[in-house]
Order: structure tokens, then sequence, then C-alpha cells
């Protein structure tokens, strides 16, 4: 499987794991509102990993790390 | 709805960050407050452990050990065969994702004292025990078993850091110092919510820094900082309720396993694989797991161990 495609379904698994626990939440009384937030937010990121693959590629730049 | 006034301190760095209002934080009181919160999450945990100590914290702190063990080894495939990325920053990000957060363990601990949650006091043990073997795997599993240690300068850098200096010197001085620990108090916990308010609200600026890094480095690394929370969080409840910890405990050992590392890990792997790229990792773990954790994942951890626990 391409590598995009691998990250797609990921990404999918993801959006929909938090939707479903979004819901349960919700159908038990609970605030379930950020985690289904999460889960819509992170279905268009799916696309974008397929439509992008060299978005998620090693760009060897340095960083600033936080390091208190 | 109510939410809690240290997590709305953080939402309000976020939202100056994301309307790019310049905040004159001085980078000098950053850094003080991080001091303060590492010596009196330290103290508090020191002051525990002299009223607490027994055998059973030992197994307890074995068992977490190696929690801090399993999780990179669970986060380095997803990162390698899932995320494409190479073998060294693949370790490096997992080498983040098996250690532990100090900021999301003191707002986990401030949301379960405004909620009045008990909770276990010895914790900040586990959270100085928890920083270590994330960083010793992550190597391995970079340069392989032959790598562990070796170099002085990591050992130094991984054991000896300043985040593990001060939390361990406050756990020492709060195990030891006995009544006398009762003349520091009014600074060190009188005054801690009020310096993790003004510590996330740098926090909140900081993490509208790294989402920026995350436009260009990938939706993959999104949803895995939003996946592994949910899973190592998810096993540090199961791992809670497998010790028979109370339901503050659960939560926080929840909390410890879904927090990612950005304060030891990414001096030591500075050290160690410089040739990682280090915005990535903290582009994951500070834009995305933090405020994920803060905002999302304490109040599911939370209720997770309440069910766990059949409260």
């Amino acid at each position: 499987m391409p590598q995009h495609s691998r990250q797609r379904f990921f990404i999918l698994f993801v959006a929909l794991l938090n939707l479903g626990l979004a819901t349960a939440l919700i159908a038990n009384g609970h605030a379930g509102l950020p985690l289904g937030v999460i889960g819509i937010a992170l279905l268009p990121l799916a696309w974008l990993a397929g439509r992008n693959p060299a978005a998620a590629t090693d760009t060897q730049r340095g960083g600033d790390s936080y390091a208190a | 709805m109510q939410l809690d006034a240290v997590v709305l301190f953080f939402v309000l760095g976020l939202a100056a960050g994301i309307l790019k209002v310049r905040l004159p934080f001085p980078g000098g009181l950053y850094q003080t407050l991080t001091l303060f919160l590492l010596l009196a999450i330290g103290l508090k945990g020191g002051a525990a452990l002299a009223e607490h100590a027994s055998l059973r914290i030992v197994r307890e702190s074995l068992l977490v050990v190696g929690f801090g063990v399993v999780l990179p080894l669970m986060a380095f495939p997803l990162l390698r065969y899932v995320g494409g990325l190479n073998r060294v920053n693949s370790a490096a990000i997992a080498a983040h994702y098996g250690s532990v957060s100090v900021a999301t363990y003191a707002v986990a601990v401030a949301v379960l004292d405004a909620a009045g949650v008990a909770y276990e006091p010895y914790f900040p043990l586990f959270v100085v025990l928890l920083e270590i073997p994330a960083i010793i795997v992550g190597l391995v599993l970079a340069k392989g078993l032959s790598a562990g240690l070796a170099s002085r300068k990591l050992a130094h850098e991984t054991l000896l850091s300043p985040g593990i200096v001060l939390m361990v010197g406050g756990l020492l001085i709060g195990a030891f110092a006995g009544d006398s620990l009762s003349k520091i108090s009014p600074f060190f916990m009188d005054l801690f919510q009020g310096a993790l308010a003004l510590f996330l609200l740098k926090m909140g600026l900081i993490t509208t820094e790294q989402l920026g890094a995350l436009k260009q480095d990938g939706p993959f690394l999104t949803a895995f900082g939003i996946f592994m929370p949910l899973l190592a969080g998810g096993l540090g409840a199961l791992l809670g309720q497998g010790l028979g910890l109370s339901v503050g405990g659960i939560t926080l050992l929840a909390v410890l396993g879904a927090s990612a590392s950005y304060i030891a890990v990414p001096a030591a792997m500075r050290v160690a694989l410089p040739q990682a790229n280090a915005t990535l990792s903290m582009a994951a773990s500070l834009g995305i797991t933090f405020p994920f954790n803060v905002l999302a994942g304490i109040p599911l951890y939370l209720l997770l161990a309440q069910w766990l626990h059949g409260s």
C-alpha cells in the first residue's frame, strides 16, 4: 500500500475514533464537543495527506526546543 | 458550562497567539516559572513520599518504568511504517511520547484539586521516573542496542538535565525537610496555581508558534499527536486500575502516559541525535498533544478513571 494511503487511513481512523468517543460522551450526558470538533477537523487532513505526500517527509531543518 | 481557570489561561495564550498579539512575556519569567513548578511538584511529592514510603511504591515504580519503556516501542512503528518518517526522526519523536510533560501533569493535578478528586500524593516520583526510560529506548531504536548511554555527555544530559535535577532535588528536600517544610510552603504550595496559570499563558503562545511548523510538516503528525495520547492514556488508566490506584491516581497515570515531553527529551535528543529534526517532535508534542490533553484529554481520562473505578 502506498505511503500516502497508509497515512490517509490512519488519519481517517483517528478522526472516526474521536467522533465515536464524542458520540459516546454526548450520549451519556458528558461534554463530547471538543473531541467531536477534533474528529471533524481531522477529516480534511486525511484528504490533504493524499494530496500532498511530501508534507510528511523529513525536512532537515533545525528547530528550537523549549528545554527549560 | 464551567471551565478550569488554569486551563482558561492557556486558551487566552492560544487566542493571543492566533491573533498575533504581542504579549510582553519576558523569557526570564518563563524560565523562572518552569523552575518554580518543577521544584514545587518535587517538594509536594517528597513530602508525600516521607509520609507514605512503602514497598508497594517500589513495586508500582518498577511497573511505571516498564510502562515508560513500552510507550516509545508502540509509537516507533506507527511513525516509521505508517508515517513514513526516517529511523532517526521516528526514534526521536517516539522518545518524546514515551516521556512525560510536567506542565500537563500540573494541569491535571489542578483539575483534580478543583474537582475535589483525591489522588496518591507520591505521584511526582512517577513523573521523575517516566522522564528517563523513553530517552534510552529512543536511542536504542535510532542507533541499535550498543548505543545505550555510552556517551558520557549524553548520560549527563539525560540523568542530570535541569528538569530532572530540580524535580529530584525538590523530592529529596521535601522528603528530608520534615516540619521545616512549612516555612517555604506559603511560597511553593499556595502560589502554585497562580504560577501555573501564568506558565500556561506562555504555553498558549508557544503552541501557536509550533502549529505553524505543522502546516508544513504534515497531517500525519497531527493525527499521531492526537492518537498517541488516547492510546497511551487508555493504557495508563488500565495500568492504574491494575495497580489498584484511586480515581485520581488512575487519571494521573493516564495523563502521564498521554503526555509528551518537551523539557527533558529535547535536550537529550539534541545531544544524542543531532540529526533528528527537533521541529517535528516539538510541533507534535507541544503544538498538538499538549493542547489536546489540556482541552479534551484530561476530562476524558478522568471520566475513564471513574468508569474503571466504578464510581
